[in-house]
């Protein structure tokens, strides 16, 4: 090969290689641009309409009664949570309410409730779903323990010798409970509610008990309805909708 | 007994010296051309990130307005004044006009500063205020309220002592550039409200465009001809805290 033939190929080379630098500098560069752009108009909203569809509160900032901070990829997003509409009585059923001499109440009593009447606008799966206990139907000498305010769920008929709790309670079965239970919250029973025991061992629930079929009490029962407290454990239920307005926000550390 | 001559003929030096010359002056226009090449490339990397730049810190100032609510104080072709937001944090306690910020849940620009704009979500409603002191004190980390701090600023092209034009933001402070060179008239703004049509009032936009132009701070030669590049950005930012 020439001396002449060398500088040729080497020439051309170098022109090549010029020519695809500039060709890749500017290709990059639209793609950086396009993407740019994509983020500002879409990215947000898509990261927004995501968070309120997979809502789930275990993933979120509770800042107050019913409000939490999403954080996503420095995104923030303020999510209210609309009210779960909910019965206001101390013990409602589905079937007739039988209560012993001694069985004490504290608050109105809704028997042969139907519908709305008698959960509301709650979605069991849904509290199902956010269970932070789930445990088979059975005989439990307690209630096992779970987070406090959380939800415990029982798949299946059970009964309990005592315990205590707080949170939301959802039995799918029957419930029968034979010795000392404190639960503060929500006791909800997809079947019959059955409290037996002594009256010095009673069984105290405060806030609101609910189930879909009969309930029957003797004088160890003690219902206290707590109007404040069911609130409280609904808030985490209700349904997520951003704040009317300025519920986006950056989340960037202060540099 | 003859003798092999050795060495070079007179020709053969001239035609290797003639050679030599036009390789070299072929590898001297390619050098020259890549060091051309090169600096018209580092001029166009710069020009490019101007224009990102530009773009990214008008967008994230305008996505965060709720124009509903006030927050696009004047507006125009060439000019936008707005309440931007400085930071968002939460507090845990409000009481008797003083609110006690959780330092670690600050976020922002900057720390919240006297003069700020307050607003704060309590009764389920932003309920406005002004920073009149800021001090440090103890926040247990409890229930808290979300609070945004504010200030005015306007956003403009302006003319420089160097003759050049450049983004400006003017706030309490002044007049500061932030981003050029652009061409005479490179940044401009345009207004929709929800349906796309052009936004009559401050309160019906939805989303703003911005379109920038800008030149290169030093010119480049291509093909003999010495001249400033340009390049030019159009962005649509939508109001995300519009309701």
């Amino acid at each position: 090969m020439s001396l002449l033939t060398s500088v040729l190929m080497l020439v051309v080379s170098l022109a090549l290689m010029a020519a695809g630098s500039v060709f890749l500098v500017n290709e990059t560069r639209l793609s950086e641009r396009s993407v740019s752009q994509l983020q500002s108009v879409g990215a947000a909203e898509l990261v927004i309409a995501h968070a309120l569809e997979s809502w789930d509160p275990r993933n979120a900032r509770h800042i107050g009664t019913g409000l939490y901070l999403v954080d996503r990829s420095g995104l923030g997003l303020l999510v209210r949570l609309k009210p779960v509409a909910f019965p206001q009585a101390a013990l409602i059923a589905g079937g007739i309410v039988s209560l012993g001499p001694g069985a004490r109440v504290e608050g109105p009593i809704d028997s042969s409730a139907t519908g709305t009447g008698l959960t509301g606008d709650l979605d069991l799966s849904r509290v199902a779903s956010m269970a932070d206990l789930t445990i088979p139907g059975g005989r439990y000498g307690t209630l096992p323990a779970a987070p406090a305010d959380g939800v415990i769920h029982i798949a299946g008929d059970a009964e309990l010798g005592g315990g205590s709790g707080s949170g939301f309670l959802l039995v799918d079965g029957n419930l029968t409970v034979t010795g000392p239970l404190t639960f503060n919250g929500v006791v909800l029973v997809r079947g019959e509610l059955v409290v037996s025991g002594s009256a010095a061992l009673s069984t105290h629930l405060s806030g609101s008990v609910v189930t879909l079929m009969q309930a029957t009490g003797d004088s160890s029962l003690w219902v206290t309805y707590d109007k404040a407290l069911v609130i409280n454990v609904l808030s985490r239920f209700g349904t997520p909708e951003r704040l009317p307005s300025r519920s986006w926000t950056s989340l960037s550390q202060v540099g | 007994m003859s003798v092999k001559a050795r060495g070079f003929t007179v020709l053969e030096l001239v035609l290797a010296l003639g050679l030599f010359a036009v390789v070299m002056t072929a590898v001297s226009r390619v050098l020259l051309s890549q060091k051309r090449l090169y600096r018209e490339l580092g001029q166009r990397a710069d020009l490019s990130d101007n224009l990102r730049t530009a773009g990214d810190i008008l967008g994230a100032e305008l996505w965060g307005l709720d124009a509903t609510d006030g927050d696009i104080l004047a507006f125009g072709p060439d000019s936008i004044t707005i309440r931007a937001q400085r930071a968002f944090a939460l507090a845990c306690s409000v009481s008797g006009g003083v609110l006690v910020l959780n330092r670690a849940m600050t976020f922002g620009v900057r720390d919240i500063a006297v003069g700020d704009s307050m607003l704060v979500y309590a009764d389920s409603v932003w309920q406005s205020g002004v920073a009149t002191a800021v001090s440090s004190a103890a926040c247990p980390d409890s229930a808290q309220i979300p609070v945004r701090a504010y200030e005015i600023v306007t956003y403009r092209s302006y003319r420089a002592s160097d003759g050049a034009y450049y983004i400006g933001v003017r706030d309490a402070g002044g007049l500061q550039p932030i981003v050029g060179p652009l061409v005479p008239g490179g940044l401009l703004f345009s207004y929709a409200d929800t349906a796309g049509a052009p936004a009559a009032v401050a309160r019906a936009i939805a989303f703003v465009r911005i379109r920038i132009r800008m030149q290169s701070a030093e010119p480049v030669n291509r093909r003999g001809v010495t001249a400033l590049l340009g390049d030019s950005l159009s962005r649509w930012v939508t109001l995300r805290n519009n309701p």
